[in-house]
């Protein structure tokens, strides 16, 4: 059947240690193949945060109604933070923050960050951050690869700030990544209504999807591949096989991110 | 709008490479019974599936076979894969045990049982796998890429099936596939974009294994990543069983 899919986690820029090395007409040919209408793209391999940013408005520039642009910025450098923001906001046109608190060394409630959410719930934008909690036994036969052991994204770091921040609405990538960070994130959701959770991860357990709609509620999840890393048909997959009703996958992959973005229903 | 098939399910048999059954000795899975694997295969399409024992590979190879042939006791979807550590098991005393339990395929995990991947402890089962055609299932992150590599390369005749590779493993598993022609691939975690054409181009058709690693992972969407992206039936059946089938009726243990 037809139904609005959105890409709410996807990547661009070249990482080929990660097999990240696609030119933008692959890109969007695995998007087409996979059913993708739309994806949020971001760029958070610089520090140099414009030189990202300008990679993704290259990309919105050659494929206007395939891509949305998403801010990065980085507390490494604060003195760029704001004037970076409000160029991609007033100048490209991106509609929300990506962050990435594990690469920085910075956890998300570190108080670097807080001049970016002061910035953000001005304007009632969203934020999704990187989020993950994987202990060395938190996947079934204690593998691990695929994600750092430190806490710096431990969903529920993202309480106090939800609270806080009320105008945010903030999405936490991976939700939590494997089953210990996935239940803090549900937690997380539970507790705050301007929690959303996105769902693309290479650690979760069968039955993720399952716990994710039954315990947050399937108004507030969103469908990610984090491409190009992962292969956004199995990600999809995730939400098709699923036990869990039609409506809710449909809200899944493109209804819930239209709401939270405000772009029209397609 | 994009073309999503809400309601699923495979067009070909499936016959899934990678399942773990039974308690895990120091934590609650999510999943851990036959009950719940036989469901969830029901729920994907999986006709059957190869399982070995949690307890097994992360304890004891022994109670942990022992564990799994009496959870399997009677039934036929699904077969039984057994764990061995070359490095303490005694070798005869094992082939006895999976002649008698019918067992055609191994998995062993070094890195969690603390043994290196060399000659010289390997050595006799290697030699003993490659008699009978057993193959054996070996992790990814189990055994360095160094000690992988130099040993398989002294037993060309054993067939391997490198499982759970996942994709900060691809700068060296491609590689390694194109050089050592005796690697199949599980694909449970191997989800790169475009990733089984890429596996296919380097590797072939006929060295491909769908894997579920159950229950870390649900069987579905790999199953939905396959069926999208495989336009040939008979490449997509081979794929989802035929090459697995064909691996384990080559053993003769």
């Amino acid at each position: 059947m037809k139904t609005p899919v959105i890409d709410f986690h996807s990547h661009l820029g070249r990482w080929a240690r990660l097999g990240m090395d696609f030119k933008l007409e692959e890109y969007v040919a695995i998007m087409d193949k996979a059913g993708i209408d739309i994806s949020c793209v971001n760029c958070i391999n610089f520090s140099d945060a414009r030189r990202g940013n300008d990679l993704v408005a290259r990309a919105i520039t050659e494929y206007p109604d395939r891509f949305i642009g998403v801010a990065y910025v980085t507390p490494l450098y604060p003195a760029e933070t704001i004037p970076e923001l409000e160029r991609c906001f007033n100048q490209l046109g991106f509609k929300f923050i990506k962050l990435y608190p594990d690469y920085l060394g910075k956890p998300i409630d570190d108080q670097s960050y807080s001049g970016i959410f002061e910035w953000a719930n001005d304007r009632n934008i969203v934020i999704m951050s990187h989020s993950s909690y994987v202990p060395s036994h938190g996947t079934a036969d204690g593998s691990n690869t695929g994600s750092s052991e430190n806490n710096f994204t431990m969903p529920n770091r993202f309480i106090p700030l939800a609270e806080k921040y009320t105008d945010i609405n903030w999405v936490l990538a991976h939700s939590g990544n494997a089953r210990p960070g996935q239940k803090m994130s549900v937690e997380a959701a539970q507790k705050c209504p301007n929690i959303f959770l996105e769902t693309c991860t290479s650690l979760a357990e069968h039955d993720t999807i399952e716990l994710l709609v039954n315990e947050a509620g399937e108004d507030r999840i969103l469908y990610g591949s984090d491409m190009p890393l992962m292969e956004p048909l199995y990600q999809i997959g995730r939400i098709i096989t699923a036990d869990i009703s039609d409506s809710a996958k449909i809200k899944i992959l493109g209804t819930n991110a239209s709401k939270l973005l405000k772009i029209p229903a397609f | 709008m994009g073309e999503i098939d809400l309601n699923f399910r495979p067009s070909v048999p499936v016959f899934d490479a990678n399942i773990a059954l039974g308690r895990h000795p120091k934590r609650v899975l999510t999943s851990d019974s036959l009950i719940q694997a036989e469901i969830e295969m029901d729920r994907a399409g999986v006709n059957h599936a190869l399982a070995y024992s949690m307890h097994a590979a992360v304890f004891d190879t022994e109670d942990g076979n022992a564990y799994l042939m009496d959870i399997l006791s009677g039934n036929s979807n699904i077969e039984p894969q057994f764990v061995c550590n070359p490095a303490t098991d005694n070798l005869n005393r094992f082939a006895d045990e999976i002649e008698k339990s019918r067992v055609r395929s191994l998995r062993i995990l070094p890195n969690t049982q603390g043994y290196p991947f060399t000659d010289w402890i390997v050595g006799e089962w290697m030699e003993w796998l490659s008699s009978t055609s057993t193959p054996l299932w070996i992790p990814s992150t189990e055994v360095p890429v160094g000690q992988l590599y130099d040993t398989l390369k002294k037993f060309p005749d054993v067939d391997v099936v490198l499982s759970e590779v996942h994709y900060i493993s691809v700068p060296w598993v491609l590689p390694m596939l194109r050089n050592l022609h005796q690697i199949n691939i599980e694909i449970s975690r191997f989800i790169i974009p475009d990733g089984i054409s890429t596996l296919i181009d380097n590797a072939g058709s006929k060295r491909i294994l769908f894997g579920s690693r159950f229950p870390d992972s649900p069987m579905g969407p790999q199953l939905y990543n396959l069926e999208k992206s495989i336009l040939n039936k008979e490449l997509l059946a081979d794929i989802c069983s035929g090459n697995l089938s064909m691996l384990l009726n080559r053993s003769s243990s």
